[in-house]
């Protein structure tokens, strides 16, 4: 159950990748965001690990419309934090850093929207008011 | 015998209440309005607003051009984005 607050969408890699791929299921996401004026949030961790794939096409329109997230101080113990709790190594840098960020902001608690969610699951289980919901 | 006024203790025992209620606020006021000023007054309260509010119309832009870019006129499969919005309201995953 939820807390009824207002909140937003932070994206991790694959709903990018889902995105630059023009999958149905990302055009929903947008819809749905234009809809309900759901703010998106891209954290910068997430876009880079995006970027090495190469993929440079419509990088310049990403910067525009979402909102980008850096790795903050606060950002970064929540990471680190994560990581050693479920002893995971730092493979699972961006998942964390993405789940780290819809947990960190001052004003809202984002739901995390992903395309496979087994890791992010158990990372963002540790931050309570975190959810992830499947693209 | 004439019995001694209650109604003075009774204002006497509330009052302490009624004072600090309206301390707090006097503080919470004086708190607010000087927050304002240390944000360059009222007109920099305004004008933070409306600059929040452009840079919200100005992400709204930017995806709107973002759908049109790589989905065209695509309709909306109204089906779909409400279900989505449910799952996102809930913070229910299907998996």
């Amino acid at each position: 159950m939820t807390t009824g607050l207002p909140y937003g969408i932070t994206l991790d890699t694959g709903a990018l990748v889902a995105l630059e791929r023009r999958e149905k299921r990302a055009l929903t996401l947008l819809d749905a965001a234009l809809d309900k004026d759901l703010p998106i949030t891209l954290p910068l961790a997430a876009l880079a690990e995006w970027h090495v794939g190469r993929r440079h096409g419509i990088a310049t329109r990403l910067m525009s419309c979402f909102e980008l997230a850096p790795l903050t101080p606060n950002v970064c113990a929540a990471v680190g934090g994560a990581l050693r709790q479920l002893g995971l190594d730092s493979c699972h840098f961006v998942d964390a850093c993405v789940v780290a960020v819809a947990a960190c902001r001052p004003d809202r608690i984002d739901r995390v929207v992903t395309s496979d969610p087994h890791d992010i699951q158990r990372l963002a289980a540790l931050f309570p008011g975190v959810y992830v919901v499947t693209l | 015998m004439a019995k001694p006024r209650r109604r003075g203790l009774r204002s006497e025992g509330t009052a302490p209440q009624k004072v600090n209620k309206s301390v707090r606020i006097s503080v919470a006021a004086a708190e607010f309005v000087q927050s304002l000023e240390h944000e360059g007054g009222f007109s920099g309260f305004v004008e933070a607003a409306a600059q929040e509010a452009m840079r919200k119309q100005r992400l709204r832009e930017g995806l709107l051009e973002l759908r049109e870019e790589l989905f065209g006129t695509e309709p909306i499969d109204r089906r779909a984005v409400d279900a989505l919005v449910a799952r996102l309201d809930a913070g229910d995953d299907r998996s």
